[in-house]
């Protein structure tokens, strides 16, 4: 370990728990990064010492039979996903950032599932274990290895967005299921928002068992993708055309389709200038709200909504952040800014938190639980 | 003993909602694990979230400690009242609040009955998925506080993947709302802390449940092996093969005996096991995987195999299944169950281990399993008006738990920790997590007023007694897997 230069915030590579630990020890203000995917949550005052798990990475054990795999909390999602993809297994829940190199620590600690997570949840429905240090060093050890476990509390649900405010993560095990051997993804183009979200409530409520349904705003097209064996995406696909009434549906070709899917999934959807994605929790109500305000400002925002309209990707400049502030808080909605422009260190450029976020009394108690000697910084610090 | 008067409470209610009468004391003295008795001081049964909240607020100021109920069919002690204790009853509460066909969600009550919640979003082609065998009973209250399961949580997940957010009053009176109406949130996941949380952290009053469209098609297998050994390698051979069945259930040879006797269910004669497979989705689908499965099937050492043709026999090849527990009381006068997991390829080592265990106690162990994942559920007998018997079932027991942690498994995949399993948790989790989650506790409740004597090991448990079937069960109501 070494001292920084006066001005610039530390930087340490733990390659162990004991090297965590011993920042822990001699830092007043300590904050976990992974490989820099997700630069907004990270930011925090020159006086942090950042620990980065870029050296503190592998994966420790994967048992393609057990549906289970435990991996060092610096391991890159890609790096999983290959190792996955050799036993036709994956993570159902396409996490974000794959190719920008997101590690499986920052994955869980950012809360950021991609369009797979409609069909069997997100990133919290998967991690089952998890190995972490508290503010005060201790390492502790939650949840457990199999694929059921009820005992004791869900500390492992509990770190899901925690943003590395409430704990340094060092390892962690995860559900993972049988990957289909193919995709086929369907477009549908509405004539405007409230005609997609009746589309994306009816196709979500069918028999189908959709991998993914999402919605590209600007061009108020639906996309729907389906997983399985050839015969079974060509047969349901067939009905897919059928059942959809008074609405146009495509079959996208397979190359094209994931090109875009892949696209979506590093977060690089919108044109370059709208430097900064949101990820925006919504329902079909708030999506058509948000879309609409969107449709009013088509230079400086785009949405690309997931999860049957679940969830938002607004993607807009980082000189607008505090329009969009004030936009979501009038549609009482909140933000949480995932990619931005990379400044300083030691500097800010775009708040990561926007709108009506509330807090409360037993939240600062579990923070202290967490972290009694205030070790992690806040999210706004 | 509190010198508190619940006159105080009484007063902040309308009238008939406090009970102190020895009737309403010995109603509520046990739950679904009947070894524990316990009168409750009172209880109180209140009809609005806002009475929920002042008496929280009645008891964080007066330091009186409460017990929040659904149902009470807790297996685990969960929702047993603690001494000079009240229990806040919340069957009253039960109304659906809201049902959104269109983002697939329901907000509801906590009293509201786990069934309930499918057979109204029924008309809209959903459902809840998360199906304990109690399910005609219990309440979402208590499904959240025990993260409750069933048959499909390979697939699904348990209640916790079903919870999107919730309104709660913590032990300390404050009113907060976790999550919200959509399934992704920001921020630590609150909602997923709170469930399986036991009681421990307040009372949660309204719950908003993501609902699925219901499966399309079920294709149902039953096959028959003659060895224990024999069924958990297709267990395996099944997942290897790529298929995610909805269930896969294991029932062994002195459980189907017993099921026969009870519903002649007309399982393959012999068997030393049977293995249920239930593979679920649109027909396409199921059309395709169900001849993988045939497959990989004939590659086992099966002797016979049944495909259900119609629901008729479908439900006949559950209804075996689901009436194993009771069936199997009903061979002896009491018995205890535990719910350990243990990882899916050591199943075939972990009851052989048990098998030896009963053996070595002079006791019989039943075993009927969700093999899909791993989760035991042994079922020991034995006759507790024979000396010794009980403690010697309780030792088997014990045995069984440490088998699970030994394996790298867990001591209870779905009916929680409670009263019964609570000296086991430090022997699952270090010092340093038992510390945190005591911490985390405090943060909630810092008089430790909310289901105290719960889940941590320590406080002055009642003795035990007996252990038999849960009066309803007795009475036909309600079965167990
Ligand atoms: C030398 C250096 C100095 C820096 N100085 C600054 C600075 O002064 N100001 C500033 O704003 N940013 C600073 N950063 C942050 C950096 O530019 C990125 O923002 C950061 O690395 C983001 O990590 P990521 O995108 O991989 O996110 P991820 O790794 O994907 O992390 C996303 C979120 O998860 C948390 N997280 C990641 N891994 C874990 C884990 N194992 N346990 C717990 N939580 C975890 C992170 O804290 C973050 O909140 C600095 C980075 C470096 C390398
Ligand atoms: C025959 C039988 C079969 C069963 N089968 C299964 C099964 O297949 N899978 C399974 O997982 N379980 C099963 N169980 C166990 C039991 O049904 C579940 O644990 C169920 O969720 C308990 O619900 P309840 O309403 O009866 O809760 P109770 O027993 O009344 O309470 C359980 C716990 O929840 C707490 N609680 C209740 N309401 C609230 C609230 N609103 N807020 C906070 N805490 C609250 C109580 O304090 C207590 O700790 C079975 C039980 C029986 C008797």
């Amino acid at each position: 370990m070494s001292d920084p230069p006066a001005s610039a915030p530390t930087l340490i590579h733990a390659a162990s728990v004991e090297d965590f630990r011993q920042a822990l020890r001699e830092h007043e203000s300590v904050l976990t990064i992974g490989n820099r995917t997700k630069w907004p949550l990270s930011q925090a005052s020159p006086a942090t010492c950042f620990v980065s798990t870029r050296d503190l990475s592998g994966i420790v054990q994967y048992e393609p039979s057990e549906f289970t795999f435990t991996a060092r909390a610096g391991t890159t999602v890609a790096e999983i996903s290959d190792a996955l993809a050799a036993k036709d297994q994956y993570l159902p829940f396409d996490p974000p950032l794959s190719r920008a190199g997101a590690t499986l620590g920052g994955t869980l600690a950012a809360g950021l599932s991609g369009p797979g997570r409609h069909r069997y949840g997100g990133v919290r429905d998967f991690v089952l274990g998890v190995e972490f240090l508290t503010g005060d060093g201790q390492l502790i050890h939650g949840g457990g290895k199999v694929v059921k476990n009820a005992a004791g509390f869900d500390l492992p649900k509990f770190l899901v967005g925690s943003c590395g405010r409430l704990a340094a993560i060092t390892e962690l095990t995860f559900k993972v299921f049988p990957r289909p051997v193919a995709w086929q993804t369907f477009q549908i183009d509405c004539p405007d928002h409230v005609a997609a979200a009746e589309t994306i409530a009816l196709v979500a409520r069918q028999r189908w068992e959709l991998d993914a349904i999402d919605y590209r705003a600007n061009q108020k097209s639906v996309w729907l993708r389906l997983g399985g064996e050839e015969d079974v995406l060509q047969r349901i696909g067939d009905d897919i055309l059928r059942s959809i009434p008074n609405q146009e549906v495509q079959r996208i070709d397979r190359m094209q389709a994931a090109e875009q899917w892949q696209t979506l999934g590093e977060l690089r959807f919108a044109a370059a200038e709208l430097d900064c994605v949101a990820k925006i929790p919504l329902t079909l109500e708030s999506m058509k709200r948000l879309a609409t305000w969107c449709d009013e400002r088509p230079w400086m925002t785009q949405l690309h909504t997931s999860g049957a309209g679940s969830v938002g990707w607004l993607a807009f400049g980082s000189q607008q952040a505090s329009e969009i502030d004030d936009a979501l808080r009038a549609m009482e909605l909140v933000g949480l800014v995932v990619i931005g422009p990379e400044g300083q260190p030691g500097g800010r450029t775009v708040p990561c938190r926007l709108g009506q976020w509330t807090t409360s009394k037993v939240e600062a108690a579990l923070k202290h639980a967490m972290d009694p000697v205030g070790r992690f910084p806040g999210m706004g610090e | 003993m509190t010198s508190v008067d619940l006159e105080g409470l009484a007063r902040r209610l309308p009238a008939g909602r406090v009970h102190e009468d020895p009737a309403w004391q010995a109603v509520f003295e046990s739950d679904g694990l009947t070894a524990f008795r316990q009168h409750p001081r009172g209880v109180v049964i209140p009809q609005s979230q806002q009475e929920v909240i002042d008496i929280v607020r009645w008891c964080h100021e007066v330091g009186m400690p409460f017990v929040a109920r659904g149902s009470g069919t807790s297996l685990s002690g969960g929702s047993l009242p603690v001494a000079d204790g009240i229990v806040i009853s919340l069957n009253r509460m039960r109304r659906i609040l809201q049902m959104d066909p269109d983002n697939r969600t329901a907000v509801v009550e906590p009293g509201v009955v786990n069934l309930e919640v499918s057979r109204q979003a029924a008309a809209h082609g959903l459902y809840f998925a998360p199906d304990p065998s109690s399910q005609k009973i219990c309440t979402i209250g208590g499904n959240i506080a025990f993260n409750s399961g069933g048959a499909h949580c390979l697939k699904y997940g348990m209640t916790s993947n079903h919870v999107l957010g919730m309104k709660v009053v913590t032990a300390s009176g404050e009113l907060v709302t976790l999550g919200g109406p959509s399934v992704e949130s920001v921020g630590p996941d609150y909602t997923g802390l709170f469930v399986g949380s036991e009681g421990l952290f307040g009372i949660a009053l309204e719950i908003t449940l993501r609902l699925l469209p219901k499966p399309e098609c079920f294709h149902t297998v039953l096959v028959g092996y003659r060895s224990l050994r024999a069924a958990g390698e297709a267990v395996s051979a099944v997942i290897d093969s790529g298929l995610l069945p909805g269930a896969m259930e294991i029932m062994e040879a002195l459980a189907i005996q017993a099921a026969e006797a009870a519903v002649d269910c007309g399982y393959p004669e012999g068997a030393a096991a049977v293995l249920i497979v239930e593979l679920e989705g649109p027909a396409e689908r199921i059309e395709s995987e169900r001849r993988q499965l045939e497959a990989v099937i004939e590659q086992t050492d099966a002797f016979a195999s049944v495909v259900a043709a119609d629901e008729v026999q479908r439900a006949a090849i559950w209804a075996g299944r689901k009436s194993a527990f009771s069936a199997v009381g009903k061979l002896s006068p009491d018995f205890l169950v535990q719910d350990g997991v243990v990882p899916r390829k050591r199943l075939g080592e972990a009851l052989e281990r048990i098998e030896a265990f009963g053996k070595e106690s002079g006791l019989r162990v039943a075993n009927v399993f969700h093999a899909g994942d791993g989760n035991l559920h042994p079922l020991i007998l034995f006759d507790d008006s024979k000396p010794g018997e009980l403690e010697r079932a309780e030792a088997l027991a014990g045995r069984i738990l440490r088998l699970c942690i030994e394996m790298g498994g867990s001591i209870t995949g779905e009916h929680g920790v409670g009263m019964e399993k609570r000296a086991y948790l430090p022997e699952m989790y270090d010092e340093p997590t038992m510390g945190l989650m005591h911490r985390l506790r405090a943060a909630f409740d810092p008089k430790q007023i909310s289901n105290p004597g719960k889940m941590f090991p320590g406080a002055e448990a009642p003795a035990l007694q007996s252990h038999g079937l849960h009066p309803l069960e007795k009475a036909g109501v309600i079965f167990r897997e």
